[in-house]
């Protein structure tokens, strides 16, 4: 028999390969954000995410719209926060279904956290669903949820320049609420001049200035959020 | 800090596309950042390197590009940069949703990305 050309494979040097993606990796949330969306508009529950730096008076401003809107509006809340219970407590004490949502480390809630607990409750039960949003103006505004509205709270305690600071989050806002308004004389910040800024960012925003701790505003926003 | 969160997606999906391919190693990762986004490249950068260790992706370079922000207008029709307003008390411009050309307001379509393009990698 004649010898066979040996045929050797020797492994080939490393090749260098392009793989071409087009990938967005924020895009998840924002898949996730409209399940969560059309999940609410087939059970018929309108959801308000509320965003607001710590301590601008979002859990004031939750608790006034409860105890304004349950007598005709049946609500649960949402309220995201590192941990403890202690905003939930003070909500529950009107009887509305709340669920606490401790976010751990991460600074803001995503649509994944919101569908988990939209899971614990029945949306056959309510028609109003209030999201209360980790205390951050800079986080939360990547990340949607999947509700309807969205309302940021900002205080004339924080000072004037908020709105310019943070000009992303307003670019999504329907509603601001401009708080803590009895105190913007000795904090000589011109509440008019925030109200402009939120305008020039976002003209479709409706601005209401609020005393949410007495109550004051409270119906306005009612009536801008459309609730 | 979301860019920890942000950066573990990536590597997930740069780790995903190389197990697909039997990738022995992987050298860039290129993406594109939207101006709009609140990420910050450098941390993006120290937290994807810390989760990369050990593993294929470990030691690859990120590559960044930033793209602008973009709007369109429903009322004018306007396609492109967002408006601008500024204040010499900032050493940033701060953006705008009112449009440039009618000032009615416009919708983002661009600027909140944070896109892989392309992986490469040693096969």
């Amino acid at each position: 028999m004649s010898e066979r050309r040996r045929k050797i494979v020797e492994a080939e040097p490393t090749e260098i390969y392009d793989v071409e993606l087009e990938e967005d990796l924020l895009q998840a949330n924002r898949d996730l954000a409209e399940e969560n969306r059309r999940l609410l508009a087939r059970c018929g529950v309108e959801a308000i995410d509320i965003m607001g730096c710590i301590g601008s008076g979002k859990t004031t401003l939750i608790h006034q719209l409860v105890g304004q809107l349950k007598g005709r509006r049946r609500i649960a809340v949402f309220k995201g926060d590192l941990t403890t219970t202690i905003d939930t407590d003070i909500i529950a004490k009107h009887g509305v279904e709340t669920v606490q949502i401790n976010t751990g480390k991460e600074c803001h809630l995503d649509a994944n956290l919101v569908r988990k607990a939209l899971a614990k409750i029945d949306l056959g039960r309510i028609d109003l669903l209030l999201i209360e949003n980790v205390g951050n103006l800079i986080c939360p505004a990547d990340f949607p949820l999947g509700a309807e509205k969205r309302l940021v709270v900002i205080s004339v305690t924080e000072g004037p320049y908020m709105v310019v600071k943070h000009s992303r989050i307003f670019m999504d806002a329907d509603t601001v609420v401009i708080n803590k308004m009895d105190l913007a004389e000795a904090m000589k910040v011109d509440a008019d001049r925030l109200e402009e800024d939120v305008k020039h960012v976002n003209s479709n925003a409706t601005v209401v200035k609020a005393i949410c701790r007495d109550g004051v505003g409270i119906d306005r926003v009612i009536e801008s959020l459309g609730v | 800090m979301h860019e920890y969160a942000t950066a573990r997606l990536l590597v997930e999906t740069v780790l995903r596309e190389a197990a697909r391919r039997s990738a022995k190693s992987v050298t860039e990762v290129h993406l594109v950042i939207g101006n709009l986004t609140f990420l910050s490249t450098e941390q993006l950068q120290s937290s994807y390197d810390l989760i990369a260790k050990g593993t294929p992706v470990e030691g690859s370079r990120l590559i960044v590009k930033e793209n602008e922000g973009v709007v369109e207008c429903d009322g004018c029709g306007y396609h492109g940069p967002l408006n601008t307003f500024n204040d010499a008390s900032f050493l940033f411009i701060i953006p705008s949703l009112c449009c440039p050309q009618c000032g009615n307001t416009a919708k983002i379509v661009a600027g909140r990305e944070c896109t892989v393009t392309k992986i490469r990698m040693e096969v």
